[in-house]
């Protein structure tokens, strides 16, 4: 019999969601199986762009979201989990948006674009899940809080936007997810401090400098671990906090994971997600109790 | 690795002589954003990660464009060290995308084929974009290695950087070797965006 989902949506992995960071991608297809949320990847999606793509020339995000956008299958909202890739979407369909001509001259070359369809972030389908599960006052089925868990919660850049895309949700989203399941989030400097992106490949030394305020800030605030929703952050902070050979690293956890352990998969059996980390997260899991 | 930053209160008298009075709306009119609004109030450089590493900061570069210093603002390793995590155009008070100020800039740099401030990030830049046109999508271990190759003159250190932690990285099975790739007449699609005055430089 086929599964019941009580949502769907259309998903963007990106590049990196899509080779790499699978240790964040098996948690969130489990977690997203248990909140029976369907996501149907776009077919032949292609590079949002990335941070270069606008570096060199205005017009490629534009372009390369205009063929995204004529992908889209269904009037549903797109689930994209980067938030690079959520930005360069978002301004893309700004700009198509606001200029017809524009959105003309790519609808001759790819055919319809869908761009009145709503862009939403992972952690948006987290919230809306969880504040529908809170109101109708049910109960999940086989969920426990991770009580004793405290994290620094990291947006990176993935918090700022310019006026003209500013989104519906709010800034602290991440956080609000996070309170939800039970955790605790700790007031610490540098929630929004970029993770240098790809200024990390080409100079370590200014990334190390970076990455290591950011790290000892969460430290020093008393966090256990740093989570967070962008694959990107995941590998500079990681790679660079063992190359500047930090003497007081915490581990660095998606946000996945937690959601998908919130919703009672056992961290010890998931040797599939744990082998991916530079810095093994079981001593601060065990400690919060939560390895089990 | 890195020069130490000039910053703008250390510079010499400014020559007015070759300013360019219309760069600003110039600017403006392809970024959608209005640069003589800006209050020199430096929220912008506070809040930028990238400030101790530029020479001079986002709000010397909004100076400099609203005097219509043009060649300094364009040849300034500022415009490619911005990371475009838009820090600026969110704490900015009134609302200037300084984000897609640095963006025009750098297209503008390249198009008039001045020198580049910080070569090893345009590399950077053109190598991902290669990485697209080649498959759709991007790949980052074929990144990194036409990175390496395309900045081979920046010496031994550069070359070896992260040669060890990378291999561990792609062994663990974290960077994935196999591309990701678009099907049919995408890649074609593909092509014909990722294009611009960078690809013949």
């Amino acid at each position: 019999m086929a599964e019941q989902y009580n949502y769907e949506a259309s998903y963007f992995p990106g590049c990196t969601m899509k080779t790499g960071a699978d240790e964040s991608n098996r948690p969130m297809n489990i977690a997203l199986k248990k909140l029976k949320v369907k996501l149907n990847e776009i077919d032949d999606w292609n590079c949002c762009g990335s941070s270069s793509g606008h570096a060199l020339n205005h017009e490629i995000p534009i372009g390369l979201g205009a063929r995204n956008f004529s992908r889209i299958p269904k009037d549903l909202p797109v689930v994209i989990p980067c938030p690079n890739c959520y930005r360069n979407w978002a301004i893309a369909q700004h700009h198509l948006r606001e200029d017809p001509a524009l959105k003309a001259s790519y609808e001759s070359k790819y055919g319809k674009l869908r761009t009145d369809v709503g862009i939403i972030n992972i952690y948006d389908v987290y919230n809306k899940v969880l504040s529908d599960i809170k109101d109708r006052g049910e109960t999940l089925e086989g969920a426990r809080p991770l009580k004793g868990l405290k994290v620094a919660v990291y947006n990176g850049c993935g918090a700022m936007y310019p006026k003209e895309i500013r989104p519906q949700h709010p800034r602290d989203s991440v956080e609000r997810v996070v309170k939800a399941i039970g955790a605790e989030s700790v007031v610490w400097p540098w929630p929004n401090k970029c993770c240098t992106a790809f200024v990390s490949a080409v100079y370590a030394d200014i990334a190390e400098d970076l990455i290591t305020q950011i790290i000892s800030g969460a430290f020093d605030a008393g966090a256990d671990a740093i989570v967070t929703s962008c694959a990107m952050c995941h590998i500079n902070l990681e790679m660079r906090a063992v190359s500047a050979k930090l003497m007081n690293t915490l581990p660095i956890l998606h946000l996945n994971q937690l959601m998908a352990i919130y919703l009672g998969e056992k961290p010890s059996e998931h040797k599939d997600w744990w082998k991916f980390h530079l810095i093994d997260p079981k001593p601060v899991l065990e400690k919060a109790g939560l390895w089990d | 690795m890195y020069p130490e930053a000039k910053k703008l209160s250390s510079r010499e008298p400014v020559n007015m002589n070759e300013a360019d009075l219309k760069f600003a709306s110039e600017i403006g009119e392809i970024a959608g954003t209005d640069l003589n609004t800006c209050l020199t109030c430096m929220s912008c450089s506070g809040g930028c990660p990238m400030y101790a590493y530029m020479d001079y900061g986002p709000h010397g570069i909004m100076r400099l464009a609203v005097l219509g210093l043009k060649r300094e603002a364009l040849t300034s390793s500022t415009i490619w060290r911005c990371v475009g995590c838009h820090a600026c155009a969110a704490v900015c008070p009134m609302a200037i995308n300084i984000a897609a100020v640095m963006d025009y800039l750098r297209q503008e740099c390249i198009d008039d084929r001045l020198p580049v401030g910080d070569r090893p990030l345009f590399e950077f830049h053109r190598a991902f974009l290669y990485s697209v046109r080649r498959h759709g999508r991007s790949n980052k271990v074929e990144l990194m290695g036409h990175h390496k190759l395309l900045t081979l003159g920046s010496g031994p250190k550069a070359w070896f950087q992260d040669a060890w932690l990378g291999t561990k990285m792609i062994l663990m099975g974290k960077f994935h070797l196999m591309p990701s790739r678009l099907m049919g007449n995408g890649i074609g699609q593909v092509r014909k965006i990722a294009t611009g005055s960078w690809l013949d430089w």
